[in-house]
């Protein structure tokens, strides 16, 4: 296959991914404003401390992006099932172009989830200093390409399982953890105008490998959900 | 007991070999641990230690050799080498439970602390172990063994990751845990007393010679879990002792 078809490929995925989120509008309509219920709630139960509230800030909106957020990439994420499963077989797609389809569908979700979530940190969490917008919007690109990813992979491990709702998040939240260090302290730095290149770097290497290592494994896991 | 029985017996005479020898060598180490000197600022609680570093370094034998054999299941499609992987994983689980055991008491005698956030290492290694605890549940979620052994292969492939994480978290993270003692990333020399190397040398032996024995256990029990899987799926109603009573023609 040449390099164009192959894309074109991951662009057809991407776009049907993008087109069944817009009729259905899970993540737009339930899955951000619970979000945004959880960003509320919890000065409410760890204290309404306002210095504290600043500090913690960061770190409680990328951990909200990455628990919900992960519900969303596990459900957009999850590879065909039945008839449209069969349709895309036969028309030949390659694994590894419906996976990074797939997994930029979902990064392009959780940037919308997080486009919301970040400003409100701001108003509610009100962390000290004026936020680098630059590093911040570098650090959520690179953020939700990696879960997105991580999502789409993990989600095909648990395609067509009972358990799936729990074992999903129990495997990639551990996997997620470099995302949410790399994402909540790049924050903090951007927050505190100091520069965040070194986490975007290996928030960027994280996207790399995650990336070799889907596309290498997505012809065993394509065969495992037949 | 038939040929295929004994191949399927745990206590088949390699196996049995294999678990006097993890004895032997735990009464060794046991020994050597018990009798070294006292640490000069942690007193007796710096034993702890040979239970706590073999232990870790077992975990990431074990949990290598899963990842290993699950690159090679997906190259080969070798049955063995899904058991393989599946055994050492489960087995790397529990050493990883005693590392977080051990080094939980260990730093609330030296440190007056259960847990420390600021511990790279120790907060690494909780969230490995639930990652693998991850690891075991679909293994237990699928019933398919094709299905299993590809998808078990995939995770175990990319979960590795965090053994590095995990060793090298001391490096990259400023952090209560003293740095690699043994395993040093510039490949020097141990920056132990000697005094202390011998008797972890012989606990990691022993760590070792335990991990084989209970992967070779865990294979054949795995195996004996297929056969009967297998039995249940048979057409043979209850077994080959049953025959149609005399003067009926089948």
């Amino acid at each position: 296959m040449t390099p164009g078809a192959f894309w074109r490929q991951v662009g057809w995925v991407f776009a049907k991914d993008l087109q069944v989120e817009v009729r259905g509008g899970v993540t737009l309509r339930m899955a951000t404003p619970f979000a945004a219920l959880a960003l509320l709630l919890a000065p409410l139960a760890i204290g309404t401390d306002t210095a504290l509230l600043r500090r913690i800030g960061p770190g409680m909106l990328w951990l909200v992006v990455i628990l919900f957020g992960m519900t969303v990439t596990l459900r957009s994420g999850a590879p065909e099932s039945g008839p449209v499963r069969d349709l895309l077989t036969l028309s030949g797609l390659d694994p590894a172009a419906a996976f990074l389809g797939r997994s930029l569908a979902s990064a392009v979700l959780l940037f919308g989830v997080t486009l919301v979530l970040a400003p409100l940190m701001v108003v509610l969490y009100a962390p000290e200093g004026s936020p680098g917008w630059g590093w911040l919007a570098l650090l959520a690109i690179a953020g939700v390409m990696a879960l997105g990813l991580l999502g789409s992979l993990v989600a095909t491990l648990v395609t067509g399982l009972r358990e799936r709702t729990a074992l999903g998040p129990l495997m990639a939240i551990p996997l997620a953890v470099p995302v949410l260090l790399a994402t909540a302290r790049g924050t903090d730095s951007a927050i505190s105008q100091q520069g965040s290149l070194s986490w975007l770097l290996l928030l960027v290497a994280m996207n790399l490998a995650l990336v070799i290592v889907g596309v290498l494994l997505a012809g065993p896991m394509d065969e495992s959900t037949r | 007991m038939t040929r295929g029985a004994t191949a399927l017996d745990p206590t088949s005479r390699a196996t049995t070999a294999a678990g006097v020898v993890a004895l032997c060598l735990v009464a060794v180490g046991l020994y050597m641990s018990v009798t070294a000197p006292a640490e000069e600022t942690q007193g007796e609680a710096a034993r702890l230690l040979f239970v706590h570093v073999p232990s870790a370094i077992t975990a990431y034998v074990a949990l290598g050799t899963g990842l290993v054999t699950a690159a090679w299941y997906l190259i080969r499609r070798s049955a063995a080498a899904d058991l393989v992987s599946a055994a050492a994983i489960e087995v790397g689980v529990l050493f990883t439970a005693i590392t977080l055991l051990t080094g939980m008491i260990w730093g609330r005698f030296v440190w007056g602390l259960w847990w420390d956030w600021g511990d790279a290492r120790m907060v690494s290694t909780a969230v490995m172990f639930f990652f693998y605890l991850g690891y075991l549940a679909l293994r237990r979620s699928i019933t398919d063994h094709r299905v299993r052994a590809v998808r078990c292969a995939v995770l175990g492939i990319v979960g590795f990751v965090q053994v590095p994480i995990v060793h090298y978290s001391v490096l990259w993270f400023r952090t209560l845990h003293q740095g690699p003692s043994i395993i040093r990333p510039d490949l020097g020399n141990s920056t132990m007393d000697a005094a202390f190397i011998a008797p972890l040398g012989a606990a990691l032996a022993a760590f070792i010679a335990v991990l084989a024995y209970l992967v070779a256990v865990r294979v054949r029990i795995a195996r004996l879990e297929a056969a009967v899987a297998r039995s249940t799926t048979t057409s043979q109603p209850v077994g080959a002792s049953v025959s149609p009573p005399s003067g009926l023609s089948v």
